[in-house]
């Protein structure tokens, strides 16, 4: 006999015995029909009988009277047998008490119901209960209820609220959501928390969510939609400057940031050199970036996560998407492989014109991406996704330089039995570049490459609505190729030059706990992951006494292929507690360890597609990360606000450094131009946002410091004292409105501010054959002046509505975009000259210094 | 009114002027100098550094001694010529396989020393021809001119490192900004054939120019020298700038922890020409 159940029997043997020994025999009228219990001890207490109950924990099981009028203790017995409660009788009144309820389980998968597209982060709600979940990364739910009826509630931002009423009598009930997005919601970009409050009760503070979904668009360069971008527009996100690579998290750099596109790692996120995001906005789905706490579930990067999700498809029905603007034309086709069981989307990205400067080369990049699933039933479900894009740059003298990521991801998603949900996946991603120089004598092919081959397993279990365990395992092939030359055909009188590749496996096992007792929520857990580098090749020992050079190496070890050369363990502690005081107001403290075994190496001011990476190794320690969090959480206006402060404390030791003038370039032995140095990183975040009305939009500031120290004892930078980092903000301010005119016209601005970054300006210069050179002390000590840009935008809907409120099947709108709308030259560095008088000219660079406009289209159907 | 709200909100936020703020240290010692394997009058040059703002107002160390010292016993002392520039009395070729050192004895009794430089042997200058692209005329868009550019070949010595440096003269008149220095390591191509051709596609010439190239063969110390100078100032301004560094040469201070920048070092050169005939 299961447990649950020998309890019932125990407890009815119980109360018979208490009921036997109090029986009353006043009869009472009730009549036939169905009741609930708390109906029918409200009849008993009109009659007259002194009985106590909670309404709250009565089950919600019906019970059928057969009879007309009943005894007391027969009505008694009746509740006893059919709802599980017990009865004592304390002097003259009745007492009811309640065994452990059982618990069954409701769960299943949210979609639109247009598309059939899973939703992420949906909430599901038993309002009877008061209880409630949200979806999970694959739109997966399960909630724990005892049998009876309940009342679910499903709701998500741009949907329809969806209420329903379901009897639970199964120990397991299956029921998938289809919920209606609301009609005049299009794809663009939005910040947003997906659920009324889940700001407030997330365990995960610094997670900031970007939707596609918002009624206006925001404005950026030449009109394109660019989700990372967006991302610079809240707190703490920022980058070097309009064309540089890559984001900054919390003073972290560029390569700190685990970057996965549907699970994959993304290692160049950029298209043209950094102007715009590899990832196109009508094939993705959601984007999350988590900035401060980070689940144990991922790991490998110091400073933050980013995961994109991309679309599914449409499984009711053929959709095709379009937009062409000034940079790029894009087409998206999606539908139904099976309908309601299968789906499909593809979609391709091309840029139109070439918007370099540079007469004497052509730059363009295109993209594709692909999705498909097979919902085989309700407990299997299998995705393929995959993306390619590259960047090409050619000149007239027929050097061809072409770069780009390759991902392939496929995942297997399961349930076993009513608590277990598991996500199984295997992983390919690559980043690659190459040139070719087909001219010259010495003509050759250069290459560089990373690739990854990723096994992974993610499990949820579901202990009840207030526990749920997360646990699993990884295990990544990190294969690094970090330059060769080949001669381009045997004409050429270039040499083979193949630097040694670099081999290495980072896994990882993790565990944690996330509870949700009332007003305390916590996770906590853990993160055990290794890097075992098995690179074959030579690794030099350097003389203690000296610098580490080619002069001064003492020893050579041969290691053979699979040999371990070296290896790491590291134990990344999580946690995280939100303490919610009112419905509206939580506080939330958290600390990430994190260990971070890849390194870009570049040594220029932003990263450049030709860098490489390079695994810890000997001369190389993993980078170790620890994030303290505390902030203070609140809604307020029935939630038409949202806001939050969040303060931050971070420290990075093994930091990968550059010696003064290192010469990375086709290096053997880059370990002789590294220093380790170590970061600390600081801030004050604040953010309010509106969420409903005509003008929506945020406002957000963040106060931080990110500093760098490099105390190494042959080649200390700034004679070891701590300096900023290239990411130190001081004041990052952002003002984004989006207001709505009418259904059809909206417009919307964004205007950032945040105070010069640090440079390096001369302390003199000298001449050297003809040639000014600046003379450089310490670094990053001075400030470019200070960042600021307003950016419009106008989006107008032809007449896609029809009368009646519904869509018609083809609709289309325009954009008008201005970038600088006050042609702000916002300095990038400066450039110094000699004028003709033999004086030192310093001339202010910007990448733009004048108005951007544009136009873009866009259409459905 | 909230629509105007909203668009008076747009337009209150206005740009603000920046100031170029100036940081400034004390002076240092610069040198400038090859000695080469030309016969011809050897030169030194020193000047110091100047405040990054303001007026050029140079002046040069004119009391100094200096001697450049070969370890086959030769020893050449300069002669201040004016502006800074120290001669050699006679004319003087460098040696090949001699290491020759500076030495730099200031008024104030400061001495100044470099590392030792090894004069090497520049390969000849084998061939020199041209090639040409077409464009369009910068200044008549109807006209399409035709660009030429040189393409030297030299042969590279086999099985050890030479470090090259090439100064490219149209008519008489050196290319001489930092994106014109030239420089390549035979790390690519050691000792190879067919012999080691360049084609120099960023210097432009056009029908009847002459062109003039001098090949540098110089010490590794003058090449990682003359690579930093380029990366810091050529790429300055750029997406990609360098990490702003200060630039190390070879020279330094006997008696005292002052830093000397610039460098000096040896140069074995050949030189070529040609006229760009239709």
């Amino acid at each position: 006999m299961p447990n649950n159940q020998k309890g019932i029997f125990l407890g009815l043997m119980l109360m018979l015995f208490c009921i036997g020994a109090t029986a009353q025999t006043t009869s009472i009228e009730v009549g036939r029909g169905t009741y609930f219990p708390s109906q029918l001890l409200e009849i008993l207490r009109s009659e007259g009988v002194i009985i106590a109950y909670s309404n709250d924990k009565l089950p919600k099981t019906p019970i059928k009277i057969t009879k007309k009028s009943l005894e007391v203790d027969e009505l008694l017995d009746i509740l006893v047998r059919e709802s599980g409660i017990t009865v004592t009788q304390k002097g003259n009144a009745y007492v009811i008490s309640y065994l452990p309820q059982i618990q069954y389980s409701l769960k299943g998968i949210i979609t639109d119901n247009t598309s059939g597209e899973v939703l992420i982060g949906a909430s599901i709600f038993a309002l009877d209960l008061n209880a409630g979940v949200t979806s999970n990364h694959y739109g997966y739910y399960s909630l724990k209820m005892p049998p009876g009826e309940h009342i679910i509630r499903i709701n998500y931002i741009g949907y329809e609220p969806y209420t329903d009423t379901l009897f639970i009598e199964s120990t397991s009930e299956n029921k998938d959501y289809a919920i209606t997005p609301r009609i005049e919601e299009l794809n663009e970009v939005v910040v947003s928390a997906y659920e009324p409050n889940l700001n407030i009760e997330s365990t995960i503070p610094g997670v900031n969510t970007i939707n596609l979904n918002t009624k206006g668009q925001l404005p950026y360069f030449l009109g394109e939609v660019d989700v990372l971008q967006g991302a610079t527009l809240l707190p703490g996100i920022n980058t070097l400057g309009e064309d540089a690579n890559g984001l900054s998290v919390r003073g972290g750099s560029v390569d700190q940031n685990l970057i996965l596109l549907d699970e994959a790692t993304v290692y160049n996120p950029n298209h043209l050199y950094g102007m715009i995001s590899i990832f196109n906005p009508e094939a993705v789905n959601k984007i999350e970036v988590m900035k401060g706490y980070i689940p144990p579930s991922y790991g490998g990067r110091a400073s933050a996560v980013m995961t994109i999700h991309q679309k599914e498809g449409n499984y009711e029905s053929f959709h095709l998407t379009g937009g062409i603007g000034i940079v790029s034309a894009r087409l998206i086709a999606e539908g139904p492989l099976k309908k309601e069981v299968s789906s499909f989307i593809l979609s391709a990205r091309q840029s139109l014109f070439d918007l370099t400067l540079d007469e004497n080369s052509t730059n363009y990049f295109h993209d594709f991406n692909l999705k498909t699933n097979w919902k085989i039933n309700p407990k299997n479900t299998f995705y393929v996704s995959g993306y390619l894009g590259n960047d090409r740059s050619t000149n007239v003298f027929e050097t061809d330089r072409i770069w780009g990521n390759r991902n392939v991801s496929l995942r297997w998603n399961h349930l076993f039995g009513q608590k277990v949900f598991a996500n199984f996946s295997g992983i390919y991603s690559q980043y690659n570049y190459k040139i070719t120089q087909p001219r010259e004598a010495a003509s050759f092919i250069g290459k560089s490459n990373i690739i990854d081959h990723t096994l992974k397993s993610d499990w949820v279990y579901v202990i009840n609505n207030q526990n749920e365990l997360n646990f699993g395992s990884s295990s990544i092939l990190h294969s690094l190729q970090p330059g060769q030359r080949i001669p381009y055909d045997e004409n050429s009188s270039a040499d083979t030059l193949i630097l040694d590749s670099e081999y290495g496996t980072e896994s990882a096992f993790y565990l944690s706990h996330e509870g949700n007792h009332e007003k305390f929520k916590f996770s906590y857990g853990a993160r055990l992951s290794s890097l075992f580098n098995f690179s074959p090749g030579e690794v030099y020992s350097y003389e203690n006494d000296l610098p580490k050079s080619d002069e001064s190496v003492i020893d050579t070890t041969d290691y053979r292929k699979f040999q371990v050369r070296k290896h790491f363990i590291g134990l990344e502690p999580r946690a995280s507690l939100v303490y919610q005081w009112t419905e509206n107001i939580s506080t939330k403290i958290s600390y990430s360890k994190t260990y971070q075994y890849l390194h870009l190496i570049s040594n220029t001011v932003t990263p450049t597609p030709t860098d490489i990476w390079k695994l810890s190794d000997s001369h190389t320690a993993p980078t170790i990360s620890r994030h303290y969090s505390a902030g203070l959480f609140f809604n307020f206006n029935k939630n038409k606000y949202e806001a939050f402060v969040d303060t931050y404390f971070k420290t990075l030791d093994n930091l990968v450094q550059y010696k003064n003038g290192a010469d990375l370039l086709f290096n053997d032995n880059p370990e002789t131009e590294l220093v380790n140095g170590y970061g600390r990183n600081y801030g004050m975040e604040f953010f309010l946002k509106k969420n409903q009305g005509r003008l929506t939009g945020w406002l957000s500031y963040t106060l931080s410091r990110s500093e760098i120290k490099v105390n190494d004892l042959f080649e200390p930078i700034n004679n070891g004292h701590y300096y900023p980092s290239n990411f130190d903000r001081k004041h990052d301010i952002s003002f984004v409105g989006i207001y709505e005119f009418s259904k059809r016209l909206f417009t919307s601005f964004t205007f950032n501010y945040n105070s010069g970054r640090p440079y390096t300006l001369p302390v003199a210069t000298y001449n050297y054959e003809g040639i000014q050179v600046p003379q450089y002390d310490f670094r990053n000590q001075n400030r470019l002046p200070d960042y600021h840009r307003l950016d419009l935008s106008v989006k107008w809907h032809t007449k896609n509505i029809r009368p009646d409120g519904t869509l018609k099947k083809f609709t289309d709108y325009w954009t008008l975009t201005i970038y600088n709308v006050y042609g702000r030259k916002n300095v990038y560095s400066y450039v110094y000259d000699t004028n003709e008088l033999g004086e030192t000219e310093v001339i202010p660079y910007s990448i733009f210094d004048s108005i951007v406009p544009s136009v873009t289209y866009h259409f459905r159907f | 009114m909230k629509h105007l709200i909203f668009i008076l909100t747009l337009f209150t936020l206005t740009s603000c002027n920046d100031n170029f703020e100036d940081s400034t240290s004390e002076r240092q010692l610069v040198v400038e100098g090859w000695l080469t394997d030309i016969d011809t009058f050897q030169v030194v040059k020193l000047s110091y550094t100047q405040p990054l703002l303001g007026s050029n107002t140079t002046n040069y160390p004119d009391d100094a001694s200096i001697t450049i010292s070969g370890n086959n016993g030769d020893a050449l002392e300069l002669v201040y010529s004016g502006r800074g520039v120290y001669r050699s009395p006679t004319k003087y070729n460098g040696l090949s396989g001699v290491y020759y050192t500076l030495r730099i004895e200031l008024s104030n009794e400061e001495i100044i020393t470099s590392t030792a430089e090894l004069m090497h042997i520049a390969p000849m200058i084998d061939t020199l021809t041209y090639d040409f692209y077409e464009r369009q005329s910068e200044t008549n868009a109807n006209i399409i001119e035709r660009v030429y550019y040189p393409i030297p070949q030299i042969e590279d010595e086999a099985d050890q490192n030479n470090y090259y440096r090439w100064k490219i003269y149209r008519n008489d008149t050196l290319f001489n900004t930092s994106e014109d220095i030239i420089l390549m390591t035979d790390r690519f191509f050691d000792g190879n054939t067919p012999k080691f051709e360049n084609e120099f596609t960023s210097f432009e010439f056009f029908e009847n120019d002459s062109i003039s190239l001098q090949l540098h063969e110089i010490p590794k110390s003058g090449y990682d020298f003359l690579r930093v100078l380029k990366t810091q100032t050529s790429s300055s301004g750029t997406s990609i700038t360098a990490t702003p560094s200060p630039i190390r040469g070879n020279l330094f201070y006997l008696n005292s922890n002052k830093t000397v920048l610039g460098y000096w070092g040896t140069a074995s050169i050949q030189t070529s020409g040609i006229k760009i005939i239709q």
